[in-house]
């Protein structure tokens, strides 16, 4: 769950990081950009409020000088789309003069297993082509220790006040890391001012959403529940297949996304449903979703969704592609799809392009998919295979 | 009956097992509910039926699951 700038620079304020005091103006709200007019320092920054980055060259940035641009950048900008992203929200915040500009952020290394900290003195725009960054792997399991993020800043060549200063920012921005769960947590950049003060002009937060339900309170100071992690707004397709889920505790038949092409996809295991949806583009099939299933999910489960995915008008035919799958049983998917194929009144020979999930109880599984013709694979055949035969129609074994 | 897996209670040996009301609580997917005089088989559950074994090795003699998709000489699961 990525944040907004304002909701981040709030933790960032609540970490003891300097940010802008900026103020908040929302969409229709002429009160709103009175008081931020009235309220504001100038020269002032007009930023959009949206969940992507690039928002300076895409125009969704601006500097006011006096309150008559500040209003101008404000109708500009409030309802306009940047990037996609309609603008519902825009942040004011007084413009802050700097001689310098950094680079600093924590994510997690899924290679090094850990999560590492990086630091860059080529802050601002375009940070990732600027290369010159220093990196660390920083154990977050007990508090963040400031030693090592100053000896990441000194390998960086940073020295006296400012790597005093620049510590302490990255100890409490790492505090604040492990403090949220977060997957992502980035300065870009953290200004010098003419003063000496370090400021964080702007920030990039990403939230472990499945870590959403220990940070009850930060879900209710920004309103988080019912939003999307990519703030797109869901298709009704998309929210039914979240009702299934939902509905059944048992395993997982979800995280579905609409796609415009004709192959239902029911993919997952371990990675596989990204490995599977892409290998479909590039034997030049045009899924129609994509989807997550796993953790043995009920018949039923399987069956709605399956039913769902075929209640598109424009989906031909569906495609069951998982990993080799252990604590997942063949059967009972192969139970789910068939099952909700034939309540349809439809033939499973006929609507699933190819089942390929090898694993937990295949025998009884293809023995199932036999009964009805449907073609399937076994763990002879790649993902990339059976994907495939799925866009040509070839099919497996029946 | 579901569409891959029949179970099927005999009524005679429920009786001796007090109406094979165990079920109910023994089975993991909850294809057993309260009938008439014991447990009964409820058919839109069937096809959950996980083939966990516990129902007919705890009543061997009342309860027997078919697989449906299995030919017949080798069905009883």
């Amino acid at each position: 769950m990525r944040l907004y700038e304002h909701e981040g620079k709030t933790l960032l304020e609540q970490a003891g990081i300097t940010v802008p005091k900026g103020t908040l103006v929302s969409s229709g709200s002429a009160a709103d950009a009175e008081s931020a007019a009235g309220a504001a320092t100038f020269p002032a920054a007009v930023k959009s409020q949206v969940l992507t980055g690039g928002r300076m060259k895409a125009g969704g940035i601006a500097f006011a000088e006096d309150a008559d641009q500040l209003n101008s950048e404000l109708t500009r900008l409030l309802g306009s789309e940047i990037r996609g992203h309609r603008v519902e929200t825009v942040l004011v915040e007084p413009r802050t003069q700097f001689d310098r500009e950094f680079y600093l952020g924590i994510t997690y290394d899924s290679a090094a297993k850990s999560a590492v900290a990086v630091f860059s003195q080529a802050g601002g725009i375009d940070v990732e082509q600027a290369g010159a960054a220093v990196k660390a792997e920083i154990p977050l399991l007990l508090p963040a220790s400031g030693f090592r993020f100053k000896e990441l800043l000194a390998s960086a060549g940073l020295q006296g006040r400012l790597l005093s200063g620049m510590t302490g920012v990255f100890t409490k921005l790492a505090g604040l890391f492990r403090d949220y769960d977060c997957i992502l947590a980035e300065i870009n950049p953290l200004v010098l001012t003419p003063e000496g003060k370090l400021v964080a002009l702007d920030v990039h937060v990403e939230l472990d959403d499945d870590a959403l339900y220990r940070h009850a309170d930060l879900v209710k100071q920004f309103g988080l529940e019912g939003r999307d992690a990519d703030a797109r707004e869901r298709s009704p397709l998309e929210r039914k297949a979240e009702e299934i889920d939902s509905a059944d505790h048992r395993g997982v038949a979800g995280r579905m996304v609409e796609f415009p092409g004709n192959l239902g996809l029911l993919i997952g295991g371990g990675g596989a449903s990204l490995t599977a949806f892409d290998a479909v583009q590039r034997h030049g099939g045009k899924p129609a979703n994509y989807c997550e299933i796993g953790g043995n999910p009920s018949v039923w489960k399987v069956k709605e969704l399956t039913k769902l995915l075929l209640s598109r008008e424009d989906v031909e035919r569906i495609a069951v592609i998982m990993n080799v799958v252990s604590n997942t049983r063949v059967d009972l998917v192969a139970r789910g799809v068939v099952k909700g194929i034939l309540e349809l009144g439809l033939d499973p020979a006929e609507k699933i392009a190819i089942f390929r999930i090898p694993g937990a109880w295949e025998e009884d599984g293809f023995a199932l998919l036999r009964k009805y013709g449907v073609p399937y694979a076994d763990r002879t055949v790649s993902i990339d295979q059976a994907a495939k035969m799925a866009v040509a129609g070839a099919g497996g074994e029946r | 009956m579901g569409e891959f897996i029949a179970v099927y209670l005999k009524d005679e040996e429920c009786a001796a097992h007090e109406g094979c009301r165990r079920l109910i609580s023994l089975c993991p997917v909850d294809i057993f509910v309260e009938g008439e005089g014991g447990a009964a088989v409820d058919e839109e559950q069937v096809d959950e039926c996980t083939l966990c074994g516990l129902c007919w090795e705890a009543l061997p003699d009342a309860v027997e699951v078919r697989r449906l998709y299995i030919d017949e000489a080798e069905a009883r699961a």
